[in-house]
């Protein structure tokens, strides 16, 4: 919405500037008629005439009278139909091309009409020479004769009308590009949310109606195109998962015959004692296929949202030491020593989520430290709050999480199955249920220590 | 009252080797009684004549589904029911459980741990042995054990706690003793103090934290020779406490 008020302003920004532009062009095209037209007639018709009007008719020595040579060049080169002169009564006493029809005397009331008018339409052009008053007729709709009589109060306030004129204008000019444009703007908004819409994955329909129509039933499309792809996907997803929740429990009842049988051939005393140990790699074995199928149900469910969280509050501190108290209790050898750090702000509050599968997560980090450290470490588990988020820290000073392993974790092309690539289920299954718990999954201290942070649902509810 | 391997139990499964390995490790584990069906017919059939102790049931059978195959018994039976099943969803342990079976194991599964819940579910049944598995009324601590029936910590002769007359009897407040219950049911073992607050006021650790320290530390003071260096009441740092076995319990922690 706030892109298309921006559009919307700078709508008007453009057109004011636009309005301006124009403006300034045409006063400057006006200024330059002025200049040229008007002025360059003034000097070609009006004013020359007026300064030629003496030179043109001349008396020679026997009192005749004749057109100059200069003034005939004068009016040929002005292009005048006609001349001619007439004296104080009102006779024609010399004319020059007059046409035929034209009558050789003038009463006041012609000459007053035709100085200020036409003379049979010819545009004429008067001054008062000395030998008498000299007409001179322009072509035939050369010239557009106006009188403009103003009231010199009206002159006095020109300037003044002209400023509240020109305000007016700009201000009507103003509402209506302000008011045309909000109509606009109106009309783009459902658009502009659709496009937000769509833009977060969500369905949407137009009316396809108004300014945008055709806009509309693109978008409209569009939105079906996406929803139908959504839909193939999901489908897709769903048929993987089910394929793999399929298979996982295929293998289970199978399994459970060999872990049965090598468990009673590993406790069979008539068998040699190597028998007996390789009947319990058998078992052990299968244990390991058993965690791993579990692994890639779960995973597949978390990657395609198809594990459905039981979301209850817990306290991430409860079970931080419910899991620290039973590493502990399962006394892996003595060789793997387990800190539990847990800072006095985190008691008492309390995280939205799928207790169980958290506690798988930081499992999975437990089991991760001890089985990449046969040789026995020290693990720290930390709980905190930091930032307003709830932080669970697993480091170890053993070897660490390699680097492939990190960069195989925030891959790109984390789909893509590769021999070379490093088993990584049980930490991706970590970042999983980091994610559908709306947390952050670090890796830090070069591999020593991982680090999520959960948002925090409420706090001390039992302080009371 | 039969011995609890004299039970007889219905295995429901379909797959035969499976039947095979199970009726196998029972037999081996002592069980003498063990029925099989391979489908829900067969077990309805068996259920005419016979009622067995406890039904191992699987749930996708090839006539049907082990869930509905419990609701018709339980119509007819309230015998106990364990779920052996290839399905690990949530929502099918949670739906045999709300049924009102009696556990749910998941395939692949450890014989070892199939047996011990089977044993627990007929002793919880049938009351076998319980007088064994009932509370222990004494624990002992070397030099000092307690009575949890007088609810007090009798220091033998020669106990650091000796009087004259030998013998020293302390009297335990009801608290400490139920913080003592509660650790020695799981002596050897951690117990956080999540659930000692649990136990004991029933309600979250947070708030208790002094309050625990001090019983804990009254407790060492009627238990414990050297109450500041504790040999069987042990802490675990940021977690809890543990009860220890044995007098060389030193050197296991």
């Amino acid at each position: 919405m706030k892109s298309l008020l921006k559009i919307y302003g700078r709508y008007i920004g453009s057109t004011w500037i636009i309005l301006v532009l124009l403006g300034m062009v045409n006063l400057s095209v006006m200024c330059w008629i002025m200049l040229d037209r008007v002025v360059n007639y003034e000097s070609g018709f009006a004013t020359s005439f007026r300064s030629m009007a003496e030179l043109l008719v001349e008396k020679d020595s026997e009192g005749e009278l004749f057109l100059t040579q200069q003034g005939k060049d004068f009016l040929e080169e002005s292009q005048y139909a006609f001349l001619m002169l007439l004296n104080d009564t009102g006779d024609v006493i010399f004319e020059w091309n007059l046409p035929e029809n034209f009558k050789d005397h003038y009463t006041a009331g012609e000459i007053a009409g035709f100085t200020r008018w036409y003379l049979n339409d010819y545009p004429v052009k008067v001054w008062q020479t000395k030998e008498g008053l000299l007409a001179a007729g322009g072509k035939k709709n050369s010239l557009w004769k106006f009188t403009l009589e103003l009231p010199m109060g009206f002159m006095s306030h020109i300037g003044q009308y002209i400023r509240v004129l020109v305000g007016a204008n700009l201000l009507i000019i103003l509402c209506m590009v302000g008011f045309l444009g909000y109509r606009y703007y109106k009309s783009l908004c459902p658009l502009s949310e659709a496009i937000e819409a769509l833009s977060c994955n969500q369905q949407i329909y137009l009316t396809e109606k108004g300014v945008a129509w055709e806009l509309a039933v693109k978008l409209n499309r569009t939105s079906d195109i996406l929803k139908e792809q959504r839909q193939t996907i999901q489908k897709r997803d769903m048929a993987r998962t089910e394929w793999i929740a399929g298979v996982s429990h295929d293998i289970r009842t199978p399994l459970s015959v060999i872990m049965g049988y090598a468990d009673e051939l590993m406790q069979n005393e008539k068998l040699g004692q190597k028998e007996r140990a390789k009947a319990a790699v058998i078992r052990n074995q299968s244990i390991k296929i058993r965690q791993l199928i579990e692994d890639l149900n779960l995973t597949s469910k978390l990657e395609y949202h198809m594990q459905p969280l039981r979301v209850t509050p817990f306290y991430p501190a409860v079970l931080l030491r419910t899991l620290a108290a039973e590493f502990m209790n399962e006394g892996l050898g003595g060789q793997f020593e387990v800190v539990p750090f847990i800072e006095f702000e985190l008691e008492g509050v309390t995280l939205k989520g799928d207790e169980e599968l958290m506690k798988r997560a930081v499992r999975n980090l437990l089991s991760n430290s001890t089985r990449h450290n046969p040789d026995g470490c020290r693990i720290w588990i930390r709980g905190g709050i930091e930032s307003g988020k709830c932080v669970i820290e697993v480091s170890d000073d053993g070897c660490g999480i390699p680097e492939v392993v990190v960069q195989e974790l925030f891959g790109e092309d984390g789909d893509r199955w590769n021999e070379k690539k490093p088993h990584i289920m049980g930490l991706r299954i970590v970042k999983q249920i980091v994610a559908a718990h709306k947390g952050d999954f670090r890796i830090m201290m070069e591999g020593h220590c991982v680090k999520m942070s959960l948002p925090i649902d409420g706090a001390f509810p039992y302080a009371t | 009252m039969k011995h609890i391997f004299e039970s007889t139990l219905l295995l429901v499964d379909d797959n035969r080797e499976l039947r095979e390995m199970v009726v196998g490790i029972l037999h081996r584990e002592g069980f003498l009684n063990i029925d099989t069906a391979t489908c829900v017919k067969e077990a309805e059939a068996y259920f005419e004549y016979r009622e067995p102790d406890l039904i191992i049931l699987d749930v996708n059978l090839p006539d049907g589904d082990g869930f509905s195959l419990m609701q018709k018994i339980r119509t007819v039976s309230g015998v106990p029911v364990l779920f052996l099943s290839a399905r690990d969803e949530d929502s099918d342990r949670l739906l045999g459980l709300g049924l009102g079976a009696d556990d749910y194991m998941v395939k692949p599964f450890l014989p070892k741990e199939l047996t011990l819940r089977i044993s627990a579910i007929l002793k919880r049944t049938y009351l076998f042995g319980s007088r064994e598995s009932g509370q222990k009324e004494q624990l002992d601590l070397g030099a000092c054990s307690v009575d949890f029936k007088s609810g007090t910590a009798i220091w033998k002769p020669g106990g650091y706690k000796e009087s004259a007359e030998g013998g020293k009897e302390i009297p335990l407040t009801a608290k400490e003793l139920l913080i003592l219950r509660k650790l020695s049911e799981n002596r050897g073992y951690i117990v956080t103090l999540d659930q000692l607050c649990q136990a004991v006021w029933e309600d979250n650790y947070f708030g208790y934290e002094n309050t625990i320290m001090v019983h804990i530390r009254r407790l060492r003071e009627k238990i414990e020779e050297n109450p500041s260096r504790p040999k069987y009441l042990l802490t675990v740092r940021g977690l809890g406490y543990k009860l220890i076995k044995g007098a060389q319990g030193e050197k296991n922690f």
